[in-house]
């Protein structure tokens, strides 16, 4: 695989550059609001002229220790490591921050906020997002919630959230979801051109980047890729093909994706929140307020929102279609030692997966990297289990 | 070992005295005094030897065996799902739940069957146990369990799925999401299944406090909804006025019980001891047996009163204790431990919180258990949660505060630092926070007894400081 794509480079290039400039955008009086969870309609943050950020950096054992000073350690790596950027102020986004927004899908994020809003002085936003959509007033409650959370982002801002203003972001956003989903289709391709950890690079550019600069960069990696796929003489790629699901995986949490790709595994796709997930059924119909909370309370739920019924369930119903879709031998469901919301749902994944005879195995891991050589282990196991499989059907195929 | 030199006995001098106090009154049927003292002393050791150890470390019952109110409850306890097991018999229906309040359950005629409930149910399903096989019943039932969830799934929850691994009935699942805990709702998720379906609901509290009526609009729509689904299984169709009618009554078993716990805080000298003094928070009016439970606290109160004029403290506690109080998550000190060492406990937050809770009696019923769900202090943001903490405190003559979580447990201990830290600035306070491991009866491992007795030593030396100054 040629990685050497030039628009990622100019993607890079762009991130390095982005500090600065937001450095200076403060001082031009611009604000900068920083988000953090899963259901935050970023839309209107960017619509009200404020520069969205998402906070997304993990894998930072050193940070994940000094957030422990202030949150116990039953408290999941990620969040700990948020504490420990607000504590040193070092990260460029962090220190630029004029507000945080957070949402009470996951309630141990909810409850890091409340912390970062006691010790550091956080101006803290918090929206609700009801987790039961059977009583109407569910969707009363998230319209109210959003309106809430909009008057906040109009107060900073200092005016009114303009219609126009409004529809060029939604429309600015749903190419920037289109351009995710297509790049993603580039992941499963029998020749592939860009590899999972390049496509995350990309996804999470778009943390921090201008949102209009990025969607162009996109376009650009896109128009790129296409040529590139016009190309006749790439190989067919033959290792085994793995589908990431679970927890978030955030920023510099690299020692999964490293040991995957040690152990000979091809990531073809994934149902993560720091990568896919947050794209997945979020359409937004009607380029309006209205339209925008339609499309975030229809969205695919996170894994903190309950849902009793196996049979129905979106995330399974989507994992499995697109365990389908890539063709992937297997999943490899990342759980964040800590992260209930996903930890708990090994098991039905699993089970679900094994009724489209996709085998599954849970990589708990952290952020420390003391458990590196036993994760390989078993991801070692996994892949060449996987392997076999793949050359014992191929060999029937024969 | 001999067997029988391990139970615990109920003196014969006392049983004279006992007998005149009178029985309790369940499902408005008398059990006397010499029922009562008759399980007590030998169908309850024959039935239950393990409840009967003589160590109070390992749970064993109060030695202060003139607090007749207190072996009375022991009583209640033991014989509850003999009751409970009647009332399933004769149709009532079991619903799962998690926290908040149950009124809207017992209106619908149903028994509301909290965490415990079913691993206590599976328990008691084999009687004659001794301690020994006691733990290794509820340590195989707990691994049961836990096969089905992360190794970081708090143990207290965690058998939460005898739901789905044991002989326990459940004829529906209703627990408040995020109320207190957020294990319970992932846990209550494990048991989902599509080869035997229990119907359920899972009720939403939207934690955070925002100013909007819709909050509680949205919590009483819940509420409402449930009252229909139960209505499906039960064929209750609740009113307003039956739903007022339960929570006039519990309001008035809530309003008995803080009665009660002022009584001991205001006490010179604490009349009884930490296990005792649970008998005056009794959180079982969720079970139904509420004449019981009002019998039971009238009986408390008038003993403590007794107490408290003639000066008497409750047993096994040092002269002037230091007093503590706990904060936290469902896990809780072994208080024998405590007061070894030479403090008692004045109070759990947790269950503080349940009595605190007083619902409107008049207007809409469901908006008004929604309003008193969403005032509850335990749910309140860092500041306010630590602001009623630190009214505890004070009003309990407290000496000190110590947060515990159970391991496992993230969204209670995420709290322990702030609400801790915050509380010693408002009170000046020692205060504290502790990782326990709870999984059965023996809790009181000797690392958490160093620290508890550090902690003492700490309120101690603060106490003798503030009398010098």
């Amino acid at each position: 695989m040629n990685t050497s794509v030039i628009a990622i480079d100019n993607i890079r290039a762009a991130v390095a550059r982005r500090p600065a400039e937001l450095a200076v955008a403060r001082q031009a009086g611009k604000k900068v609001v920083g988000w953090i969870g899963y259901n935050i309609p970023e839309e209107l943050i960017h619509a009200c002229g404020l520069i969205p950020i998402r906070i997304c950096q993990g894998g930072d054992n050193r940070l994940a220790e000094i957030g422990a000073n202030y949150i116990s350690t039953q408290n999941c790596f990620f969040l700990r490591q948020c504490i420990g950027l607000f504590v040193e102020r070092q990260d460029p986004y962090v220190r630029e921050l004029d507000a945080l927004a957070t949402d009470t899908t996951c309630l141990q994020l909810y409850r890091m906020a409340t912390l970062l809003e006691h010790y550091f002085q956080t101006n803290v936003i918090f929206l609700g997002v009801p987790k039961n959509r059977e009583v109407p007033e569910a969707d009363a409650y998230f319209t109210q919630e959003v309106g809430q959370f909009l008057s906040q982002m109009e107060k900073m801002a200092g005016r009114p959230l303009d219609e126009g203003s409004l529809t060029r972001t939604l429309k600015l956003f749903a190419g920037i979801r289109q351009a995710i989903t297509q790049l993603y289709e580039y992941l499963a391709n029998d020749r592939p051109l860009i590899s999972w950890r390049d496509v995350l690079e990309v996804v999470q550019a778009g943390y921090c980047l201008d949102r209009a600069q990025y969607l162009i960069l996109l376009q650009e990696l896109l128009g790129e890729l296409a040529e590139r796929a016009a190309a006749p003489c790439r190989t067919v790629e033959r290792r085994v093909r793995v589908l990431l699901a679970g927890s978030l995986i955030a920023r510099g949490d690299t020692k999964l994706i490293t040991i995957l790709e040690e152990c000979g595994a091809r990531v073809v796709g994934d149902l993560i929140w720091s990568g896919m997930a947050p794209f997945v059924n979020l359409a937004v119909k009607e380029y309006s307020l209205a339209g925008l909370v339609a499309a975030y309370y229809s969205r695919l739920p996170h894994g903190a929102i309950p849902h009793m019924e196996v049979d129905n369930d979106d995330r399974l119903i989507v994992l499995q279609e697109l365990a389908k879709k890539t063709r992937a031998n297997g999943i490899v469901y990342y759980s964040l030692r800590y992260c209930d919301p996903f930890s708990f749902k090994v098991l039905c994944t699993k089970n679900a997966m094994k009724r489209i005879a996709v085998p599954l195995m849970e990589a708990q891991t952290e952020y420390s990297p003391e458990d590196t050589e036993n994760l390989r282990t078993r991801v070692e196991a996994f892949v060449e289990m996987l392997d076999c499989a793949q050359a014992r059907r191929e060999w029937q195929d024969e | 070992m001999n067997k029988a030199k391990e139970i615990f006995r109920y003196p014969e001098e006392i049983k004279a005295a006992f007998l005149a106090s009178g029985g309790l009154t369940f499902e408005n049927k008398q059990v006397s005094a010499e029922e009562i003292w008759r399980f007590m002393t030998v169908d309850g050791p024959t039935r239950f030897p393990a409840s009967f150890t003589i160590d109070p470390n390992l749970g064993g019952f109060s030695p202060d065996v003139d607090f007749f109110a207190g072996i009375k409850h022991n009583y209640y306890r033991l014989t509850e799902f003999d009751r409970l097991r009647n009332r399933y018999q004769r149709g009532k229906k079991i619903v799962v739940v998690q926290d908040g309040p149950t009124e809207l359950l017992q209106a619908c005629g149903c028994v509301a069957a909290r965490p415990p409930f079913h691993w206590m149910w599976a328990m008691r399903d084999v009687e004659g146990l001794s301690l020994e096989e006691a733990e290794r019943r509820n340590s195989a039932l707990r691994n049961e369990c836990k096969k089905c969830m992360p190794a970081e799934c708090c143990s207290i929850v965690a058998p939460f799925h005898t739901v789905r691994t044991s002989k326990a009935p459940v004829d529906f699942l209703a627990p408040v999401s995020y109320m207190a805990c957020s294990d319970a709702v992932f846990t209550i998720e494990t048991t989902r299944s599509d080869d035997n379906p229990v119907p359920s609901f899972i009720m939403d509290f939207p934690v955070h406090d925002h100013s909007g009526s819709w909050r509680v609009e949205y919590l009483a729509a819940q509420f409402r909804l449930l009252a229909r689904k139960l209505g499906a299984i039960t064929s209750i169709k609740v009113t307003d006025e039956a739903l007022n009618t339960v929570i006039v009554r519990q309001n008035r078993l809530r309003r008995l019980a803080r009665e009660c716990t002022k009584l001991w805080w205001d006490a010179p000298t604490p009349p009884l001891n930490s296990s005792d003094r649970f008998v005056l928070g009794l959180r079982c009016w969720e079970q139904e047996d509420e004449t019981a439970v009002i019998e039971l606290l009238t009986e408390a109160r008038a003993e403590v009163a007794r107490r408290v004029t003639d000066r008497i403290k409750g047993a096994g506690i040092v002269d002037d204790p230091v007093r503590i109080l706990v904060c936290g998550s469902c896990a809780h000190l072994n208080a024998h431990m405590v007061e070894q060492a030479g403090g008692v406990i004045v109070g759990n937050e947790e269950w503080l919180n349940n009595m605190t809770m007083h619902i409107d009696e008049t207007g809409d019923p469901f908006i008004n258990l929604a309003s008193a769900a969403c005032a509850m202090p335990y749910e309140q943001p860092p500041e306010k949660r630590a602001a009623w903490i630190a009214q505890l405190a004070q009003m309990s003559r407290a000496d000190g505060v110590i947060f515990i979580y159970n391991w496992g447990c993230n969204y209670q201990s995420a709290m322990a630092r702030v609400l801790m830290d915050i509380v010693k600035t408002k009170t000046g306070l020692p205060t504290t926070w502790l990782d326990i491991i709870q999984s059965g009866r023996q809790t009181s491992g000797e690392q958490l007894r160093t620290r508890v007795e550090a902690f003492i030593e700490i309120m101690q030396r603060h106490r003798a400081a503030k009398k010098i100054k």
